[in-house]
């Protein structure tokens, strides 16, 4: 009987999280989740923000896991300093995540003379810079954590028979770290893909010739609806948002379990 | 080695001095926590050490892993997952002896992942890749366990044939090494 108390909270929970989203679908209705796919401009929006996001994971691959494996395994000796500073962007707010990396690439950042190159306002490069800059202290503290429970046998046993750290790495750490990765991977894309705070400072709409012309993320496309026509329009593209998100988590969820 | 020691939370090994020479076969025994994979892991590098190890007239102690000249066969008998046989032993030799894949009748395995391998079956292949490395000293952390008979001789014959300096642990004394070791108390 005293055990159903540490349950109770996890059906608290489900039910915080699982009302709204039925409640949204029940709303809208199917017919509105096909008026909103029916929609050109929710489409070009949909496909900008998850071509954005894909970007920043896939980044977010390429760069956090050498370094979430190198704090794991304390390659560098202010390890803990350095992880410290990579986690702080959880911290800040994203509408100032969207000032910093504003003023940063803006003729009064002391570093213009650098950054003058990078256009981030209103382009694809700004969006993925972005949510990069949001999603990647997720991946690394979620990455690092695994690599540190990863038993080390195999590295130690590939290391010793002559092959450097950065071969093991390729060749055996990182393949078989696979299906984390993926794991990983769908919830730093999920981050990624529901940014708003840092994307209607920056990239309110998107030009990337030529497949996106003045598109705006989903996100802030949403908000628009919701701004300017109302919540019925704001329930449409909002579940039809919700449901393809659903439906990515459970392919890469799938994907990762083969992965294993 | 001279003065070596193990140094790990709360414990220390040794010191211990001690002169393995050119294809000694050194035997290092006792019982369950008597520190014999302490001893190993000291010499490949994941431990504290204090004191002097030398290979060759070379200091190693302070080499990362891959430069000590140390190949390692842990004691837990798994092999790396998503490689094929093929794969591994040529991390440890990219043009490693095909024949003597054959002659131990190996050669059905190559194309099989490290998942795929029972334990006897990763055992061998964990022992050959360390065998086929460059490395000058060969660390077989109970080497025999999961093998069956004709396997253990076969093992017992390749490691004495081996020009490396090869590091065994057991629980027991076996009289066919030429040098020992005897821990008993970590």
């Amino acid at each position: 009987m005293r055990e159903k108390l540490l349950i109770l909270p996890l059906y608290f929970i489900i039910a915080i999280f699982l009302i709204p989203i039925v409640i949204l679908f029940y709303l809208s209705g199917l017919s509105g989740i096909v008026t909103a796919f029916s929609d050109k401009s929710f489409i070009e929006s949909l496909a900008l923000t998850f071509l954005a996001a894909i970007a920043a994971t896939f980044i977010n691959v390429l760069l956090g896991t050498p370094v979430a494996y190198s704090l794991a395994r304390k390659l560098v000796r202010w390890e803990s300093s350095a992880y410290d500073l990579l986690l702080s962007p959880i911290s800040i707010p994203h509408t100032v995540v969207g000032i910093m990396l504003l003023i940063t690439f803006s003729p009064i950042s002391p570093i213009y003379f650098l950054t003058k190159y990078m256009t981030v306002v209103d382009t694809f490069f700004g969006m993925v810079l972005a949510m990069f800059f949001v999603s990647a202290p997720i991946y690394i503290m979620a990455m690092k954590e695994y690599f540190e429970r990863m038993d080390q046998v195999h590295e130690l046993f590939t290391m010793s028979l002559g092959n450097d750290r950065l071969k093991t790495f390729i060749k055996v750490v990182f393949p078989m770290s696979s299906g984390s990765v993926m794991r990983v991977s769908m919830i730093s894309l999920g981050r990624a893909l529901s940014e708003f705070g840092s994307l209607i400072i920056l990239t309110y709409t998107v030009t990337l010739a030529p497949l996106f012309s003045f598109v705006s993320p989903a996100t802030v496309f949403i908000w628009y609806k919701y701004e300017v026509y109302g919540l019925l329009p704001a329930l449409r593209y909002s579940s039809a948002m919700l449901l393809i998100s659903m439906l990515l988590t459970l392919f890469l969820y799938l994907a990762s379990k083969r992965a294993d | 080695m001279t003065d070596f020691k193990i140094v790990g939370d709360g414990f220390q090994m040794g010191p211990i001095n001690l002169t393995v020479y050119d294809s000694q076969k050194l035997l290092v025994y006792g019982p369950n926590g008597g520190g014999k994979t302490t001893f190993l892991l000291g010499i490949l590098g994941t431990l504290k050490t204090k004191g002097s190890l030398m290979i060759d007239d070379v200091e190693i102690s302070s080499l990362h892993i891959e430069k000590r000249g140390v190949a390692y066969q842990p004691a837990n008998p798994v092999m790396i997952p998503n490689l094929k046989v093929m794969e591994i032993l040529k991390l440890a030799d990219p043009d490693y002896d095909n024949g003597l894949i054959e002659e131990l009748k190996l050669g059905r395995l190559l194309d099989v992942k490290g998942s795929k391998l029972s334990a006897g079956q990763a055992r061998l292949i964990q022992i050959l890749a360390v065998l086929f490395s460059k490395a000058k000293v060969a660390l077989l952390d109970e080497p025999y366990s999961f093998l069956s008979e004709e396997y253990r001789n076969s093992v017992f014959e390749l490691m004495m044939k081996s020009k490396k300096i090869v590091i065994t642990t057991a629980q027991e004394r076996d009289e066919r090494f030429d040098t020992f070791l005897h821990l008993t108390h970590g």
